[in-house]
Parts: structure tokens; C-alpha cells; sequence
């Protein structure tokens, strides 16, 4: 079949002792970046990609991969062990992978982020191989209706994030969507709630929200709890491994995980964002088996699934990257940038003009997943014995390397005194018992919900009838009520109960 | 005025309170219609809504019974305190404050302060400890960020280096 | 214990030396930023990447992009504009960022005052695509198609304030036509709308749209270059079609800080014109289809000012009905 005779193209250019040695350095700098909070891939990538500019251009773009998934892998790292989303895709990963580092169970959860990380990313990379093309097509019925309400559909499924009230989640999806419109809009120049802070005109950081609100914010209310209260994980620490039950509950979350994540990473508008939240949102709605902890209190699924979605989506959305040359977030347009510079033009042709290249980077893709395996799984132990280390020495780490993190996207102390408000802020969530999950993906979704929103709009001459016009838009909204429908329900049922009860 | 869930109760008011003033920060720019949106108009619509579940959320609190009140609580002021001071002093150490003409003292300078202070907010504190702790730390972040990934921060203060 | 950190710092403070700022000659002894006020993959940035590795060889340190879109280029300029004029902070400046965007937003800056300008890197003509399944077969065709639309056309560009917009504007203006600006951060979302049959028409730089117009996804109406283009032999000019006003280059550039000291831009500049004349930039030109010209620092400066001079009265007649 054309699909094994490109592949085994795109090992042999991938599998040379050079370029596996490009991947190598690209998956180790990328871990080290994703460890550390707040040092993203984007600057990395950003800094090295002069140095590539000396390389072949297979070599190059081997590397910057590595980079990238790299990155990913070290966020969940960091988001399991301390609470610290590195990254808008490890958020979700917060929120089981903590609580499950606090009962003792950081092994099975590091475990279980990087199996499923690496089975999503094998089925991506094959999925990428073999329907790259086709994909595209579907990829170009979203227009921004469709957008919106995929987004629509997405921040419901937020509500489900939460584990409390749905309608304080709801709240902080509402607030978290505001604050990504602090900033200059970009349709008119206008700086909105800016206070004419230069520096807030550029809206406020992800990294600067995730760090105070999750970082700083747990270690204030982790501190302010009493010595006994306090639920410090360095006495109870388990098997490194996931148990039997354990994999039993996970494989078909990584599965479920990987199918979203593939389907949502091929949208160029934004969808690999999503993926982590949606398979979240969809494995807490399966019933929970006997005897398994609910989600939000360390349920494995509830790490397994986030996970491979997004290093699913990671895969898939290289797709309109290689396909049609339009980058899908920030850090694919530097891929294009590179291969600009190498005189590739990303597009349709490349296929057919550089299979090499196009093959030989898919190929890579599942080296380097392979990779870093490879290299987290034996490193789960050294990052346990982390763990041992005293509480009163780790948390002032903590704060200094989210400073340092936060410091280092923009050089700017402002983004250090912003930290600082949202850890206090951080810890008032935390006594309000409002969570901050929803929070952030209002915030990433915030701009581009508006931004889709207007294009609609405009589109449609002002007829907010089109989102249910068509189609595709239609449908995506009509799952959203029906979430919605299903999420409330419950919550329904309970107030009945209650009311039953009182008579 | 029965307060049945003392968490919802407030958090609905914080809801309320930040929904309008960012409803009504939002009419300072143009609202525009559906057609031809304007900057305010989307903040405008979701202030609006969030101070409506605000509403919602803080009559709840007083309507529907809870097992135990939901008290908020205690506020755990010194960590508040000290990790927010230090915060603020490595930034301030780091960067500089121009308004009182304090030059840039640099990384290391700012991690001591920061250990310094942060550890402050724990329930012990040991000078010796902390030091090394600082002293640690301060090794370990010039390796890795400064020599490893050749990140741009200044390290010593600025008398120094000129 | 107390006083091993006051005594580690009398040590480094007496084995380093300070040294004095010696900015010219020393220049460049730290990284320097290069600023792409657009989103990564357009036009600018390419130019943006070349240049700075061009620079970044010549000079042995590291030169690296900083992509900050927005507003048609006016955020990204607007941070460089305010920086220290020590020639470690640079904008690839531009026809859409320097003269059209700025006079769009008011209290933005002044294109002359709050910068240096340094060099020109290059740019390519404007390209007046649609989607090849609309059936508009040429360039002629295409007002009778819009006028038959019983909504108007809605058609996308890189941007408000790109020079891709403008041009769009101005074709709408002159003949009256019904056509909706879609505003898009970028020419990638644009093309990808494009592509998508969700906007039907668009005016962008060609080499956003190159690739596509090669695989016959995107059909290609018109192009404002002076002259046809070797690459494509039957696309008439805009100025053959009968609009000789729409005819121009979207130009990108190297500027920096106001202030900057006459020897360091004159230092910088012989190097980018170096860069821009060697063989590695014919090849980028040549598959971008992008044509650059020689300039020294002042007569660059003088060529900002004769192309403000040139658009601004086009762009203030677009101004005054409500955008």
C-alpha cells in the first residue's frame, strides 16, 4: 500500500544516527522546558530556531518537534507533581494528577500520562499519515459559526469540569472569558481594560494566570491549613506503577481520549485547545465502575484521558500545518517560518515535492513520542523522590521558579507583580470555593470566541439565525443543550429529592 | 438575613461586583450592533450575564440549606503575607524600581530575598536553613537558566557588572 | 553564616571590572530582537527570519523574531517604537504598518518621529484571489459577479490597515460596489477562510497566496505590480485593468527606535542591503515572488516619506464614512 511505502521513506530519512540524535536533543530540551513552570515551548523554540537555520532542514524540523512534544510531556509532569499547569493543555491534567500526587499516587499518574500520551500519539501519527488529505477537507466545513459553537459546546463541557456548584463554574467561565478580553482588540486597535498599563495591552499571560491562580494559590491555602490537616505526600508513596485495576480503568479513557483529541487537533482554527478539556468533560460523564474515586479526587481516567486527547490533537494538528501550510497555533508557525527559511514552502505540494521532508518528520513524530517514553518513565522515580523533600523547602522553590517562569516570557517585573495578584486572587477562589479550571478555559477561549463570533456576524450581515442555519453549526449547538441538559440533571434531581425529603 | 451558604453568598456578590464593573467599563467603548460589533459589545454582554448569575447565585445562598453553613472560614494571613512579599521582592531585586531610584540588583540577590522572606510563611524557620536553602537554589537556577538555556535576566546587581 | 553572602559579593565585585558602554562599536554584544508586528507565516515574517538570520551569521549573535500582531502592525510597532534606541530592539516595519495602519488609527505614532529607518528588505505585489470554485472567470467578470450579489460580496485581506485592505477598499470606493470587509490577524486565517469557500474573494500579498494559486485550489485575478510577472504571464496588472492607482509593492523594512545614533543604522544597514543582494536572498525572492530594492539609511527614510506622501490621501477618503 502507498501508505507503508511512504512510511518506510519517512523512517529511513528519520532513523538516520544524526537526525535520531536531533530528536534526542529536541525531546531532552523540551522536557527540561515543559519541567520548569512557565518556560513554555514557544520561547524555547523561539530562541533555538537560529541555531537550526545551520542544520538540514529534516533535522531542523526533527528537532523543533522533539521541542514540542517534549514540552508536553514536561508539563504534565509539573502539573501532577506541584499543581502547575505549564501549558493550557495541562490544566485539566491539574486536577486528578495533583490530588492523585497527594494520596501517595504521583507514580501510576505519571505512568498513566505518559502511556496514554504515547498510544494517542502513535494513532495520531498514523491518522496524520494516512488521511492527512481528506482530513483537510473536513477541516474546511468550520467556518467561524462553526468555531463558535464548537466553543459554544466546549465551555458547557467546562461546567463539568468543576466539581462543585455548576453554577459558580459557570461564573468562572463568565469571568475567565472576560479577562481574555483584557488586552488591545484586535479588530479595532482598541486597548480594552487596559487602565493604560502599556504592559497590559497585550492582555494577560496564560502563564501568569495558570501560575498565581493554581501555583501560588495552593501553596497559600496548603500553608494555611493546620500541621495536621495538612496532607503533605511525602509520607505515603506507592508503587511507581499503575496497578492492574488501574489500567483496566484507563484503556478506555486513553481511548476515548485519543479519538477526540485526533478529531479536534485537525481544526486550524483552534480545536487542539480544546481537546484536553472535551476528553475530560467526556470521561466524567461515563458511570463511574465500583469502587472508583469520583473525579476532581484523583481518578486515573481523569488523567489518562486529558492526556492522550492532547498529545492526540499535538499529532493531528499537523495536519493543516503540512497541508495547507496554515499554522494552528503559535508554535507550528514557527515550523513554517523554519521551512520558509529552508525554502519550503508549506503547502498542498509538499507532499509531492519534498516526501522526504513530509515522511520524513511523520516518521519522527513517532520516534520521538517513542523517545520520550523512553526517557519519563525511569525518570517517574526521581521525580517521586522530589516529592520527599520537605514541604518548607519545595514550596519557596515553587514560588521562585513561577516567578522566574513567568519573568522569562517577556523580561517585564510587571508580569511578576501580576503573578502575585492572581496567587492572592488564587487563594480567595480557593476560600470561595469558586475552581479555577473553568476559569482558564474561558480565558483561552475568550478572544477567540469573540474574534469567531464578529466573523460570523459580519458573514452573516448581522442574522444570528446562522449559527443554527447551518449545518454543522446546528448540530454543535444542539449537543451543547443536550450537555447542558444532561449535566444539570443531577443537579435537577438532587433539589427534587431534597424537596421529597422535607414533605 | 440568613446566610444558609456563606461561601455562595459572597462569591456570588464578587460575581456581581466584577460583572458590572466590567459591563460598565464596557460602555466607555463603542458598543457597535450584531452587525458591526464593536470592542464593548461582547464584554458588555457577558458583564451583564455574570452580574445576573451573581444575582442568582447569592439568593441561592440564602435560600437553599447547606449541612454545615459552607463558613469560609479562616483567612490564612501570614502565608498570604509572606508569599506575596516575596514575590514582589524578587521583582523588585530583579528588575529594579526606578521610582526610588533602586538600581537592578540582579537573580541571585532576588532569590535570597525571596527564600528569605517566603519562608517565613510556614509554620517554622530556621536562618541557617533557609540560607542554604537560598544559597541552593540560587546554584541551581544560574545552571540551568543562565548557562543551560542562556536565558536573558540580569544576575548581579548592576553596580557590578556595569 | 551571615557574612559569607556580603563577602561573595565584595569578592565579584572586585574581580569584575566594569566596563563603559562603547553602544556603536560594541554593538551587537547581546541578543538582539528583531519584532514581526504579525502573527508568524505571513510575508513579513519570512523577511523577518531571513534578515535575522542573515544578521545573526554576519555578527555572530543571536538575532531572534518576536512575533506581536496585531491591529495591522500597530501593537508590535508601538513596543519598538518606546524602546531604548541601543539597536537591541528592532520592527520589521512596512507599507501596512508604518504609513497605511497609522493613519487609520489616530494616536497611534507618527510613522517619521517615533522611528528610525533603517533599511528595506523586499516585499511582493498584491494579489487579487478567489476561491476557484467561484465562477469568476477573470478579473473583469468580477464586478458584474459582486453586483449580482444580492448581500454583497464578502471578501478577506491580512487585516485592517494591510495594504491588502486598502487596495480592496479602494477598488470597492471606485466602482461603488457592495463588498464587506472580513477582518482576519493575519493572511494565514484569510487564506484559510479562503480555502474554505467561507469568504469568496480576497486581496493579499501573492506569496500568501502562491502556493495555493500553483495547485489550482485559488484562482488569480489580478496583481499590482508594475509590470507582469514572469511567474505568471496571462494575470493582468491592475494598472492594465484600468486602476493605476492601485498600483504598488507591499514593502517591508528594518527599523528601529527613534534616536538611534547615524553610525549604528548605517552599520546595520549595509549589512541587510548586503543580505538582501546575495544569492540566498535572489532565491527567496525568487519563490516568494517578492523584488527588493538598495537603499542607503537616508534615502530609505526619504522613500517612507514619499510613500506616506503618496497613500495618505487615498486612505483618508476611505476614512470617512463609518467603518
Amino acid at each position: 500500500m502507498d501508505l507503508i511505502a511512504n512510511l518506510s521513506l519517512g523512517f529511513g530519512v528519520a532513523f538516520t544516527p544524526i537526525n535520531l540524535m536531533y530528536g534526542f536533543i529536541g525531546c531532552m530540551l523540551g522536557t527540561l522546558i515543559g519541567v520548569l513552570p512557565g518556560i513554555g515551548p514557544l520561547a524555547t523554540i523561539a530562541m533555538l530556531l537560529p541555531a537550526t537555520y545551520a542544520l538540514p532542514p529534516v533535522s531542523a524540523l526533527i528537532m523543533l518537534a522533539g521541542i514540542y512534544y517534549g514540552a508536553q510531556y514536561g508539563g504534565s509532569t509539573t502539573a501532577i507533581l506541584v499543581n502547575l499547569p505549564g501549558e493550557s493543555s495541562s490544566v485539566v491534567t491539574v486536577i486528578d494528577g495533583y490530588q492523585m500526587a497527594r494520596q501517595g499516587r504521583a507514580g501510576p499518574a505519571l505512568a498513566a500520562a505518559g502511556l496514554g500520551s504515547f498510544f494517542a500519539g502513535c494513532v495520531g501519527t498514523l491518522v496524520l499519515a494516512a488521511f492527512a488529505v481528506p482530513l483537510t477537507e473536513v477541516a474546511f466545513k468550520f467556518g467561524p459559526a462553526e468555531y463558535f459553537s464548537l466553543m459554544v459546546l466546549g465551555l458547557i463541557g467546562a461546567v463539568v469540569l468543576a466539581s462543585g456548584s455548576l453554577l459558580k463554574a459557570v461564573g468562572m467561565i463568565l469571568l475567565g472569558l472576560l479577562m481574555g478580553l483584557v488586552g488591545t482588540d484586535v479588530n479595532s486597535g482598541v486597548a480594552r481594560y487596559s487602565f493604560d498599563i502599556p504592559e497590559l495591552t497585550d492582555g494577560i499571560g496564560f502563564i501568569v494566570v495558570g501560575m498565581g491562580v493554581f501555583g501560588y494559590g495552593e501553596i497559600i491555602s496548603n500553608l494555611g491549613k493546620h500541621e495536621s490537616e495538612r496532607e503533605v505526600f511525602t509520607a505515603k508513596v506507592e508503587g511507581l506503577f499503575p496497578t492492574k485495576a488501574d489500567f483496566l480503568n484507563m484503556i478506555p479513557a486513553v481511548l476515548r481520549g485519543t479519538v477526540l483529541g485526533s478529531m479536534l487537533g485537525i481544526l486550524p482554527g483552534g480545536g487542539a485547545v480544546m481537546a484536553a478539556f472535551a476528553a475530560y468533560t467526556l470521561e466524567k460523564k461515563t458511570p463511574l465502575r465500583p469502587g472508583e474515586i469520583p473525579f476532581g479526587k484523583g481518578n486515573i481516567r481523569g488523567v489518562a484521558a486529558p492526556e492522550s486527547a492532547n498529545n492526540a490533537a499535538a499529532q493531528t494538528s499537523f495536519i493543516p500545518l503540512l497541508t495547507l501550510g496554515i499554522p494552528p497555533n503559535a508554535v507550528m508557525a514557527l515550523m513554517v517560518g523554519a521551512m520558509t527559511i529552508h525554502n519550503i514552502q508549506p503547502g498542498p505540494q509538499v507532499m509531492t515535492s519534498n516526501p522526504e521532508l513530509f515522511w520524513g518528520l511523520i516518521a519522527s513524530m513517532w520516534i520521538g513520542n517513542a523517545m520520550l517514553i523512553v526517557l519519563n518513565l525511569p525518570l517517574i522515580g526521581i521525580w517521586i523522590k522530589l516529592l520527599t523533600v520537605p514541604y518548607r523547602w519545595l514550596y519557596p522553590a515553587i514560588v521562585l521558579f513561577c516567578a522566574i517562569g513567568v519573568y522569562s516570557t517577556n523580561n517585564n517585573t510587571f508580569d511578576i507583580w501580576l503573578v502575585g495578584l492572581f496567587g492572592a486572587i488564587g487563594y480567595l477562589f480557593v476560600k470561595l470555593g469558586t475552581e479555577p479550571a473553568p476559569l482558564l478555559l474561558g480565558f483561552i477561549l475568550g478572544p477567540m470566541m469573540e474574534e469567531n463570533l464578529r466573523r460570523a456576524l459580519l458573514l452573516s450581515r448581522g442574522d444570528w439565525s446562522v449559527f443554527v442555519t447551518r449545518g454543522l453549526s446546528a448540530s454543535l449547538l444542539a449537543v451543547a443543550v443536550f450537555l447542558l441538559v444532561i449535566v444539570m440533571l443531577p443537579a435537577v434531581k438532587k433539589s427534587r429529592e431534597e424537596a421529597f425529603v422535607e414533605d | 438575613m440568613n446566610i444558609k451558604s456563606q461561601k455562595d453568598f459572597f462569591s456570588g456578590l464578587m460575581f456581581m461586583a466584577v460583572g458590572l464593573a466590567f459591563a460598565w467599563g464596557a460602555t466607555s467603548y463603542k458598543i457597535g450592533d450584531a452587525a458591526r460589533m464593536g470592542p464593548g459589545y461582547f464584554p458588555l454582554l457577558l458583564g451583564v450575564l455574570m452580574a445576573i448569575l451573581g444575582g442568582v447565585i447569592t439568593f441561592k445562598s440564602l435560600v437553599v440549606e447547606t449541612e454545615d453553613g459552607d463558613k469560609i472560614g479562616s483567612w490564612a494571613w501570614k502565608p498570604v503575607v509572606f508569599i506575596i512579599a516575596g514575590n514582589l521582592a524578587f521583582g523588585i531585586l530583579l528588575g529594579g524600581l526606578p521610582s526610588i531610584k533602586l538600581p537592578a540588583m540582579g537573580l541571585i540577590a532576588g532569590i535570597y530575598a525571596l527564600t528569605l522572606i517566603a519562608a517565613n510563611a510556614g509554620d517554622e524557620f530556621d536562618l541557617k536553613e533557609v540560607l542554604v536553602l537560598a544559597t541552593v537554589l540560587s546554584v541551581i537556577c544560574y545552571f540551568t537558566f543562565i548557562k543551560l538555556l542562556n536565558l536573558q535576566f540580569p544576575v548581579w546587581p548592576a553596580f557590578i557588572t556595569g | 553564616m551571615k557574612f559569607l553572602p556580603i563577602s561573595a559579593a565584595l569578592i565579584a565585585a572586585a574581580a569584575l571590572v566594569p566596563h563603559a558602554a562603547q553602544a556603536q562599536s560594541d554593538w551587537p554584544s547581546k541578543p538582539v530582537r528583531i519584532v514581526v508586528p504579525y502573527s508568524p507565516g505571513g510575508s513579513a515574517d519570512t523577511l523577518g527570519r531571513f534578515i535575522a538570520k542573515h544578521l545573526g551569521e554576519a555578527f555572530k549573535q543571536s538575532f531572534v523574531v518576536d512575533n506581536k500582531a496585531g491591529a495591522g502592525g500597530i501593537i508590535g510597532s508601538q513596543l519598538v517604537a518606546k524602546a531604548p534606541p541601543d539597536g537591541y530592539t528592532l520592527v520589521v516595519s512596512g507599507i501596512g504598518s508604518h504609513v497605511i495602519a497609522p493613519i487609520e488609527t489616530p494616536n497611534s505614532f507618527d510613522p517619521m518621529k517615533d522611528f528610525t529607518h533603517i533599511a528595506i528588505l523586499g516585499g511582493p505585489p498584491l494579489a487579487v484571489i478567489v476561491n476557484a470554485e467561484v465562477p469568476v472567470k477573470d478579473f473583469k467578470a468580477l464586478t458584474p459577479y459582486i453586483n449580482a450579489m444580492p448581500k454583497g460580496l464578502s471578501w478577506g485581506s491580512p487585516g485592517a490597515g494591510t495594504h491588502g485592505h486598502l487596495t480592496g477598499e479602494l477598488f470597492r470606493a471606485a466602482g461603488g460596489l457592495n463588498m464587506v470587509h472580513i477582518n482576519y490577524k493575519g493572511a494565514g486565517p484569510a487564506v484559510a477562510d479562503l480555502l474554505g469557500n467561507q469568504i469568496q474573494a480576497a486581496v493579499m500579498t501573492l506569496s500568501s497566496a502562491n502556493a495555493h494559486v500553483q495547485s489550482g485550489k485559488l484562482r488569480l485575478l489580478a496583481l499590482s505590480s508594475p509590470k507582469r510577472l514572469p511567474e505568471y504571464p496571462t494575470t493582468p496588472t491592475l494598472a492594465e485593468l484600468g486602476y493605476p492607482g492601485l498600483t504598488g509593492t507591499t514593502w517591508f523594512s528594518l527599523s528601529g527606535p527613534p534616536g538611534m545614533a547615524p553610525a549604528l543604522v548605517d552599520k546595520i544597514n549595509a549589512e541587510v542591503r548586503r543580505g538582501m543582494q546575495s544569492a540566498a536572498a535572489r532565491t527567496l525572492m525568487a519563490n516568494e515572488s517578492m523584488e527588493t530594492a538598495d537603499y542607503d539609511a537616508p534615502a530609505f527614510s526619504r522613500y517612507v516619506a514619499s510613500e506616506i506622501e503618496r497613500w495618505s490621501p487615498a486612505v483618508r477618503s476611505l476614512s470617512k464614512p463609518a467603518k
